[in-house]
């Protein structure tokens, strides 16, 4: 074939040569049209190691097929194989296939072959391994980097095609494979609170939380106030220091942080149900009622509420009403330490000793447990 | 538990019958050990023992038979204070003290400011009475053991865990550190010793380094990824990155992250934070890279997959710009398979081998391949940056505008044609190459 001098002039050559190069330049190259995602794979025969012939529409995976072009003198291919073997012994009985496509050279001689076996050999491949003698296979997938993984499902369709071993790309073709035969991972994205606290005022909640549990009132009050002034957008320390005032009687604090609390969450359930206590025990039970019942229509699964509601019923005398929520607290949070504690003040007040020790011996013991 | 329901009820009562027999004046008054006279400094502490606080003080000391005031000496504290109180040796780790009965080494068997009774001014003072204080001298220091608050993670009598932590490491580390427990589980990856335990990397009382590691950073992550130290402190050409005041941390996150290797982003997206400008490293121009990619849309392979360390080594190397394997920096050069190791860890190298082929590459006249014929000689054969854009270009195969050649910018003008392509490069006259694929091409297997 003689190369042919530009000298001669082709314009209308020129011009389709010209219009295509454009057309080319505003598509991105990414793959060839043979190994396109969505496309069908090409099938071939090729002969394996012990030089049978080896069928791709004979061996495709009821599921998955994992085709991965390889050579020994890649060392991410090498490093590719072993990945595959490991998906492959995985997978292999839930319809996974996969064949390994040895594009070592344009010509294998027997030297060239016996490399590829040793190697194979001595990686313990378990799946056919394939040459692809004169590189047919190669150009007709349109490989360029070695390795290459392309997955096919069992219609030849390809759902996958990884060029090299990008360590990123490679992770995500190894959750792809792994998603069909487990289903998504599932993450957990729970957190303890809505909104993100400042992270030192966060420890010092938490500390002061592991404190009052413990029942080390004032150590609590401090990390809790510590909180407080380092992120004035964190409600929480806020609660806890009204419950620690409210449990030292003094009321008047309590009800000071009360309304901290409501200035920056007005809507707040658990706030809202510190206020229904704190009225109570300043005797304005009417109120603390309205408050608590108010609590309970928007959210009836709150415990502290019904509890709260039961001691603020406890104190009109309405025993028969103040058990039931009692009993509802605890049924939805068995756990509660504060509970017992409300419960024996209203059993104290009533003159029953005995049930309220019983009470305190229990709220003692749950908030150690806590 | 029974037992514990016993003895407290017993103390209730004793308080309560001591509050009766307060109330009944009638009554004749029973003898105290504590008077206007005598042990008269007892029950005035902020907290009493339950016995102390009810004036029965031969609940503890025996009175000797036929003797007026002369007691039994307490010869078993452990027996004495089990009468009333729940062995605290029951779990796997016990306190030394307890272990061997000294209930009343910590704790005051009569009365004390502190809650429980305990013996010093403050718990850590308790503590520090025999464990060494240095624990928590180091420059930084864990905020619980700085508050003197040792029982936040440490139980004072016994535990299941080694050291009588309160619960299992991490455990423990969450119940303050919950934003972590959160990452944690909601992370992609999570780095091994993180994972097993934050005291792997973290001491958690105090230390001179940063976040109380073991070591400063890299220092610390060394003692695990040597081979990254030796990477990073033997190669001939460095990475300046890893000289930034974050180490590795610049990165890396050292607990979770949702990035492989531990990388705070895409691989790719983290090397643009700082080749995002012209940056000049060893008198040599380093080019804008974000620029590059932005202005030349067809991006080598490693590059698609924004993954910059499938050439580079991004802890350093021996080899010019810290490629992972041998890549010739020159225009020309003799060919050796050795000197384009980098190109064919990936490419073919037969693509360069073969004098005659119709599967390997596209760039042929016929079957005569044309890399071949550039690049395989012994003198002056070009190299593949001579025609190849190594990150990105215009056009297809990263065949390049233009390629620094001594002061000038050799145009290489490449014009890929439905069956071929032609080039008008500085180097040739003007050819053109066709690679239909004819009959006799073929050879069968």
């Amino acid at each position: 074939m003689i190369i042919i001098e530009v000298g001669r002039t082709m314009r209308y050559v020129v011009f389709i040569a010209g219009a295509l190069i454009l057309i080319s330049l505003a598509i991105p190259v990414t793959l060839t049209a043979q190994s396109k995602v969505d496309s069908t794979a090409p099938s071939f025969s090729l002969l394996d190691l012990q030089g049978n012939r080896f069928d791709l529409e004979q061996h495709l995976g009821s599921k998955l097929t994992i085709i991965l072009f390889w050579a020994t003198w890649g060392h991410d291919s090498i490093e590719m194989l072993d990945d595959i073997e490991r998906l492959y012994l995985k997978y292999q009985n839930r319809g996974l296939e996969a064949v390994g496509v040895c594009v070592e050279q344009q010509s294998i001689v027997d030297s060239v072959k016996q490399r590829i076996t040793d190697t194979v050999q001595h990686k313990k491949i378990s799946f056919p391994v394939l040459l692809d003698d004169q590189l047919q296979t190669f150009r007709r997938y349109g490989v360029i980097a070695v390795p290459t993984s392309v997955v096919i499902d069992a219609n030849r369709k390809i759902l996958y095609h990884l060029s090299g071993y990008p360590i990123v790309g490679r992770e995500e073709l190894f959750g792809f494979i792994q998603e069909r035969f487990e289903g998504k991972r599932k993450i957990n994205n729970h957190k303890k609170f809505e909104r993100d606290p400042d992270k030192k005022a966060l420890r010092l909640y938490n500390m002061a939380e592991m404190k009052y549990a413990k029942g080390q009132l004032d150590t609590a009050k401090k990390y809790a106030s510590e909180a407080a002034a380092r992120d004035s957008g964190f409600i929480q320390p806020l609660l806890l220091l009204t419950e620690a005032a409210i449990e030292e009687r003094d009321l008047k604090n309590a009800a000071i942080h009360a309304a901290r609390a409501l200035q920056l969450e007005p809507k707040s359930i658990p706030a809202l149900s510190l206020s229904g206590l704190i009225a109570a025990k300043n005797g304005e039970t009417e109120k603390a009622i309205k408050i608590l019942e108010s609590v309970i229509m928007q959210n009836d699964t709150f415990a502290i509420a019904h509890c709260y509601l039961g001691y603020a019923l406890g104190l009109t005398g309405d025993g028969k009403r103040s058990d039931e929520e009692f009993s509802r607290a605890e049924d939805l949070s068995p756990a509660e330490y504060r509970i017992p504690i409300s419960r024996s003040e209203i059993y104290e007040r009533s003159g029953k000793q005995k049930e309220a020790m019983s009470e305190k011996i229990k709220a003692k013991r749950l908030r150690r447990e806590k | 538990m029974k037992k514990d329901i016993i003895s407290r009820t017993i103390l209730v009562s004793l308080f309560i019958a001591g509050l009766n027999y307060g109330s009944q004046s009638q009554e004749k008054e029973k003898p105290s050990c504590i008077s206007s006279k005598c042990h008269m400094s007892f029950g005035k502490a902020k907290f009493v023992h339950g016995p102390v606080a009810v004036g029965e003080c031969v609940t503890c000391h025996q009175l000797l038979p036929k003797e007026n005031h002369k007691f039994q000496p307490v010869k078993n504290v452990e027996e004495q204070c089990n009468k009333c109180h729940d062995p605290m040796t029951k779990k796997a780790v016990v306190h030394s003290p307890v272990a061997k009965g000294e209930c009343t080494g910590c704790h005051d068997p009569h009365q004390s400011d502190q809650q429980y009774q305990l013996k010093k001014s403050s718990l850590s003072e308790l503590c520090f009475s025999c464990h060494k204080r240095e624990l928590i001298t180091k420059k930084f220091t864990h905020g619980p053991a700085a508050e003197g608050e040792c029982n936040s993670c440490h139980t004072p009598h016994s535990s299941d865990k080694p050291k009588l932590v309160t619960k299992a490491i991490n455990e423990l580390c969450f119940q303050c550190h919950s934003d972590m427990q959160e990452s944690f589980a909601a992370a992609k990856n999570i780095h091994k010793p993180a994972l097993e335990s934050c005291v792997n990397c973290h001491n958690p009382h105090s230390n001179d380094a940063n976040y109380m590691l073991a070591k400063n950073v890299p220092d610390q992550c060394y003692t695990c990824h040597a081979n990254i130290q030796e990477s990073a402190s033997k190669s001939l050409v460095k990475h300046a990155a890893l000289d930034n005041e974050r180490k590795c941390l610049a990165c890396h996150s050292p607990h979770e992250a949702q990035h492989i290797k531990q990388l705070k982003d895409e691989p790719m997206t983290i090397c643009l934070n700082c080749h995002n400008n012209t940056l000049k490293q060893n008198g040599s121009k380093l080019t804008d890279m974000k620029e590059l990619f932005e202005k030349n849309l067809d991006w080598h392979g490693p590059i698609r997959e924004r993954d910059c360390s499938g050439c580079h080594k991004t802890h350093g190397s021996d080899n010019f710009r810290f490629l992972a394997k041998p890549y010739p920096p020159e225009f020309y050069t003799s060919f050796s398979q050795e000197k384009y190791d980098l190109c064919f860890n990936c490419h073919q190298p037969s693509i360069v081998q073969e004098e005659r082929t119709t599967t390997l590459t596209g760039f042929r006249d016929g079957d005569r391949n044309l890399h071949y014929l550039h690049i395989n000689k012994k003198v002056k054969g070009r190299t593949c940056r001579a025609c190849h854009e190594t990150h990105a270009s215009n056009h297809p195969r990263h065949i390049r505008d233009a390629v620094p050649f001594g002061q000038w910018m050799l145009p290489v003008k490449f014009e890929k044609e439905l069956t071929g392509g032609k080039c008008s490069p500085g180097c040739h006259a003007p050819k053109e190459y066709k690679n239909k694929i004819t009959e006799t091409m073929i050879k069968k297997p």
